[in-house]
């Protein structure tokens, strides 16, 4: 093909392969320059305005998951009584306590709490609480990690915590074969709701 | 004759569907019957009909082909693949390519005229909508051209009224697939407010498809799909293709010529009247063409009429039209065909493997390690937690039990599982911790790489081993 019998025809011609000037589809240049405008709009509102950044967004996300995450922590570590009372009361619920004790803490605090790795949970010497219910419930949320003691909290579900408590304060001053020594400081039994 | 009909004028030298100044000239295909037509629409019916109750099978509880995108949890033919097992999806694609390098090789493009999703919805629902509305191609080009009036507002509200009901029912089916059929026969019950973003995607995507399916039609083919594309490097002269037999039809007819020297082709243009991108099948292959056959059945009945043999137009290969015998086993056949099977069986092994059972072992608790003073003082010793979180397809209740490599014996190494053994009897995820008590003295520059032996027990005591990983004990410098 050659110019003069096609006047589109452009210069070019790679092995014999030819181009012809033609108009491209007028839905194509609308997508085209619709594609710029918006475009325009995008950079102006993301990357110009100080609200709408990639960053603030970020930020403002973070923010946004760290309140909520706060608050949930806030919210689990927050011993209630009532349900604790509910709970050590169901004979199923000690028993699904001990069944979550034996899957998770038997390892440092061997069976029935005798204490091993960590300290023995059936006497009255306590280290990082006073050993009532109340006392114990946030630890062993947040746990103590220098010591080895993980933060279940990360772990385990609400009634999952309140029934592993229940269990440990179930155990309370049962015979143990091979007890570990006492740590920490002497408390009285408080078991009972005051 | 045809220079009474413009529409018929072909200008070779630019797409069919655009004019001089690029703008859409719209085809209207006249709505033809024929042997390949039937054959065809039986074909879309099968597929529409796949594309319909796919989401709709259950098995387990499960649907059995679910892309849920929010929980990154893919579900093809009952195997369920997580967020992590993205490297599958690399066989899956590399395979597909491969498969359809082979189609494209035997049959050219087949897939375009009979399985495209985009020919099957366009010819078997909204093509039909259009003609049951709208009446045949000069009717309807006549609607077209004529000034807005009752009769055409009418007309074209009710045509878009049934393009709407279509998308709207294809748009649904398809979101089934992401969202879950059962969830979404709920969620259609109720107020669009409860779930509007999910009502707004419905609309954005029922706006693509009744945009694409009304009036974008054959220009997605010409011009986005890239399957179309590079369909001609796939190609080769073997290959199948919808073609006119040149030696058989040329001379055509014209005007005074002598019935002696004239080829079959009576130059009626019906090839021409019937073609859905609006090409002159005459000119040879080209880009355009997306191998609907509607011009073989457009031909055969006026061969009929005229009492010459069938398939002017045919189903044929070029080496065929050029006098050669098409060779249908070919070196490029070979190579495709020996990386569909490789990468067959590659995917097969991966997966028999994923669905046995899998383990990914974290680090658990707070702290990477822990130090535990020895009561007596003579050593110290260090704790890791390990969290073990193991998957498998189904419960199956296997009985695992753990320990550490037989070349630790006698290193004072403690490894303690709660669960002894520990049962698999939940689908998808089961955790359990294990903690491994040992010297400091073992570790090397703080860490020690041993193998954790994974066992399966079975009823009658006997226990194998089924997994190895690889673990890394960790302490203080």
């Amino acid at each position: 093909m050659t110019k003069e019998n096609d006047p589109k025809l452009l210069d070019h011609n790679y092995d014999g392969i030819q181009e012809l000037d033609n108009p491209l589809p007028s839905w194509w240049l609308a997508a085209f320059y619709g594609c710029i405008i918006v475009g325009i709009g995008y950079f102006a509102y993301f990357h110009l305005s100080n609200k709408a950044t990639l960053r603030a967004q970020y930020q403002e996300a973070l923010s946004h998951h760290l309140t909520i995450k706060d608050a949930y922590l806030e919210n689990l570590s927050q011993f209630e009584q009532e349900k604790f009372d509910q709970i050590i009361t169901q004979k199923e619920m000690v028993d699904y306590g001990k069944s979550v004790f034996t899957s998770n803490c038997v390892a440092c605090h061997a069976a029935n709490g005798a204490g091993d790795i960590g300290p023995n949970l059936s006497d009255d010497y306590w280290l990082f609480s006073d050993g009532s219910p109340s006392g114990i419930f946030p630890f062993i949320i947040t746990g103590n990690p220098a010591a080895g003691m993980p933060a279940w909290g990360e772990f385990l579900e609400e009634d999952e915590l309140y029934a592993v408590l229940a269990y440990i304060i179930s155990i309370r001053g049962i015979k143990q074969d091979h007890p570990k020594e006492p740590q920490g400081d002497f408390f009285e039994a408080k078991l009972a709701s005051p | 004759m045809e220079n009474k009909k413009p529409y018929f004028k072909i200008d070779t030298s630019r797409l069919q569907t655009t004019d001089e100044h690029g703008n859409r000239v719209y085809v209207h295909p006249e709505d033809l019957k024929g042997r390949w037509k039937s054959l065809r629409l039986k074909v879309y019916w099968v597929l529409i009909g796949v594309y319909l109750v796919l989401p709709w099978i259950y098995i387990d509880g499960k649907q059995w082909v679910m892309f849920n995108i929010a929980a990154r949890e893919f579900t093809i033919f009952g195997n369920t693949f997580l967020g992590h097992d993205t490297p599958y999806l690399i066989f899956l694609l590399l395979g597909f390519a491969f498969f359809i390098a082979i189609v494209t090789v035997l049959g050219g493009r087949v897939w375009c005229g009979w399985a495209c999703p985009q020919t099957v919805f366009l010819d078997s629902l909204f093509r039909k909508a259009e003609v049951f509305v709208e009446g045949n191609s000069r009717e309807r080009r006549k609607l077209q051209e004529a000034p807005w009036n009752k009769e055409k507002i009418l007309k074209k509200s009710l045509k878009w009224f049934l393009f709407a009901f279509i998308s709207t029912h294809i748009t649904h089916s398809f979101l089934g697939y992401f969202v879950g059929t059962h969830h979404l026969l709920e969620i259609t019950s109720h107020s669009p407010l409860e779930h509007w973003p999910l009502f707004l995607t419905m609309l954005f995507i029922n706006a693509v498809v009744l945009f694409n399916f009304g009036w974008f039609r054959e220009q997605f083919c010409i011009i986005m799909c890239p399957y179309g594309r590079f369909q001609s490097v796939l190609m080769d002269e073997n290959s199948l293709v919808v073609a006119y037999n040149e030696k058989r039809g040329e001379p055509r007819k014209a005007p005074h010529d002598s019935p002696e020297t004239r080829g079959d082709c009576v130059n009626c243009f019906q090839c021409v009247r019937v073609c859905p991108t609006g090409i002159d099948i005459r000119n040879g292959t080209q880009m355009e063409c997306i191998a609907c056959t509607a011009c073989i059945d457009a031909c055969d009945s006026i061969m009929e009429k005229i009492n010459k043999p069938s398939g002017l137009i045919s189903y044929t290969t070029e080496a065929a039209l050029s006098g050669k015998s098409s060779k249908f086993i070919r070196p490029r056949l070979f190579v495709y065909s020996f990386f569909l099977i490789a990468l067959f069986i590659t995917t097969f092994f991966l997966l028999k493997e994923k669905d046995a059972l899998r383990l990914l072992v974290l680090r658990g608790g707070s702290a990477p390690f822990s130090v535990i003073e020895k009561i007596d003082g003579s050593s110290l010793r260090v704790m890791n937690h390990l969290k073990l979180e193991f998957y498998v397809q189904s419960p199956q209740n296997l009985s695992l039990y753990f320990e550490l490599d037989k070349s630790l014996e006698g290193k004072k190494i403690e490894l303690i599982t709660p669960h002894i053994p520990f049962v698999l009897n939940k689908k998808g995820r089961n955790v359990t911790n294990i903690f491994i008590k040992f010297p400091k003295d073992l570790l090397i520059n703080g860490s020690f790489n041993t193998n954790l032996h994974i066992y399966q027990g079975d009823n009658s005591g006997e226990k194998s081993l089924i997994m190895e990983k690889e673990i890394s004990l960790i302490g203080p410098f």
